[in-house]
């Protein structure tokens, strides 16, 4: 289990790497991600085929960065299920057929259902290419420069460092029932609501300390802006370029697009 | 004087009074060990010393400044407190970002915070574990990474919370070494009387929350005074 922690941080130190995306602006990557993710999730719900193009973007950014592709979907199956509790119902009640392959008809809702899945994968590698490229203090330090309320980045700032936290203190409740119980096969139901009670309490009792560890050594809820380096023109490309990105295919469909480069060229 | 305290309380939220009206000082290049039985308030002082517990009644005044809610957060560069618990202390991805984490709060830039990391960590001889997981640490080698997020900061007051416990002797002797090589005043809230010794030159008895004797190392050789100090 503790390693199973332990991987919990493998992102922040992807973040560490040192490549041509790594080098970019923390407030160019973040506000490309902003971007991107803000045109694909307002594609209606049968654009399966106009959201293709948009897997150009983590496709080039985890090649560029060196990131295994891998790693990131296997995070993304985290969040697999959620969508697809999101999307199953899209099957059940829109049942309208748009074609058939081969005897099998293709209705509305599975295209809508797959559309979910497709934009929740897009949006979710987005987000974890700009967490496994740009160190976490870098991260908050522009949400705080970009006039996010200082409450949103303190309860994003506290669920980072207390996850770890909070994680080895259920690997050692978890353990410590384990060696005591009779099957030694997980937690039994009966035991379920006095686990979670009790991990809830010392949970409690330990982001106090590490709170209070943190204050020590000088953090404030108001937080603190990093000196930060200016945009210079490898950022400003890199935004320009993705922000072009974004809109031609928002804009144009593929086909559209492709002829009008084509002629343009 | 560094620390001067006056009537000192501490009542926690369910009334309970962990510091019934202390008075003492300390001076520069003083060691001390705060020894009592368990509930003694030991820790409650290191706390109310750090600014994390407020006093409900009395002064806490460290290099001449009293310490209140305006001047809490400029007294924290002065006093570096390393917790009982080094897993407490240690919340970062790598050490190296832990060490770092105090430099950067207190405004120092980047570089200036790489620089003073590398050295504390380069000083207390952990340089190799500063891009490692807190996860993966040994006892000791966690407790001597808190040290360094402490020392960091160059404190001229450094507090520590039980540093020998759960460490094996040999992690003991090499914290006594490193902690004697410690040019801050330090105070030690420990049960280890051996460390005490070791590592303190001074010693102030607490039970119930009161000074119950002060004096030098000598006194943790008085076996009826340990036993009325409940040790």
């Amino acid at each position: 289990m503790k390693n199973k922690i332990y991987e919990l941080y493998t992102l922040e130190r992807l973040s560490r790497d040192d490549t041509v995306i790594h080098r970019l602006h923390p407030m160019a990557k973040m506000l490309a991600a902003f971007v991107f993710i803000t045109v694909v999730v307002s594609f209606d719900r049968y654009a399966f085929g106009r959201l293709i193009p948009y897997s150009f973007y983590p496709a080039v950014l985890m090649n560029l960065a060196g990131i295994p592709g891998g790693l990131l979907f296997r995070r993304f199956l985290i969040a697999a299920p959620f969508c697809l509790f999101a999307g199953i119902s899209n099957v059940v009640f829109d049942r309208a057929v748009v074609f058939t392959v081969a005897g099998l008809a293709v209705s509305q809702g599975l295209i809508s259902l797959f559309v979910i899945l497709f934009r929740a994968w897009l949006c979710v590698m987005a987000v974890l290419i700009l967490v496994s490229t740009t160190p976490f203090a870098e991260l908050s330090s522009q949400m705080r420069r970009l006039k996010i309320p200082g409450v949103f980045v303190v309860v994003f700032e506290m669920t980072y460092r207390y996850i770890g936290v909070l994680a080895e203190e259920v690997s050692s409740m978890y353990t410590a029932y384990l060696l005591r119980s009779v099957k030694r096969k997980g937690i039994e139901m009966r035991h379920i609501g006095s686990f979670m009670g009790q991990f809830l309490l010392r949970g409690l009792d330990r982001a106090e300390r590490v709170y209070s560890a943190m204050k020590c050594r000088g953090y404030s809820l108001r937080g603190f802006l990093r000196e930060s380096e200016p945009l210079v023109r490898s950022d400003v490309v890199f935004l320009g370029a993705v922000c072009f990105f974004c809109a031609l295919f928002r804009v144009f469909s593929v086909e559209t697009a492709a002829e009008m480069i084509g002629s343009r060229l | 004087m560094i620390i001067e305290i006056e009537d000192l309380a501490v009542v926690y939220p369910d009334g309970t009074k962990a510091i019934d009206g202390i008075s003492l000082s300390v001076e520069r290049g003083e060691s001390v060990a705060l020894i009592g039985a368990n509930g003694a308030g030991k820790t409650s002082l290191l706390l109310a010393l750090a600014g994390v517990l407020e006093a409900a009644e009395g002064v806490i005044k460290i290099e001449g400044v009293k310490l209140d809610a305006k001047t809490a957060r400029r007294i924290g560069r002065s006093v570096g407190l390393v917790f009982q618990n080094p897993d407490d202390q240690l919340f970062m991805p790598r050490v190296c970002d832990d060490v770092a984490f105090g430099p950067l709060n207190f405004g120092f830039s980047k570089d200036e915070a790489k620089r003073l990391t590398d050295e504390t960590l380069r000083r207390l001889g952990i340089a190799h574990i500063g891009e490692r997981s807190p996860l993966k640490l040994s006892g000791g080698e966690k407790r001597i990474a808190a040290i360094a997020t402490v020392l960091v900061m160059q404190p001229p007051v450094m507090l520590f919370d039980e540093p020998a416990a759960f460490l094996d002797p040999k992690a003991k002797r090499t914290l006594i070494d490193l902690m004697n090589g410690l040019s801050p005043v330090k105070c030690v809230a420990t049960h280890d009387l051996s460390f005490a010794s070791a590592v303190c030159d001074r010693v102030i008895m607490l039970k119930n929350g009161k000074v119950f004797a002060d004096g030098s190392v000598e006194l943790l050789e008085d076996a009826g005074l340990m036993e009325a100090c409940g040790l």
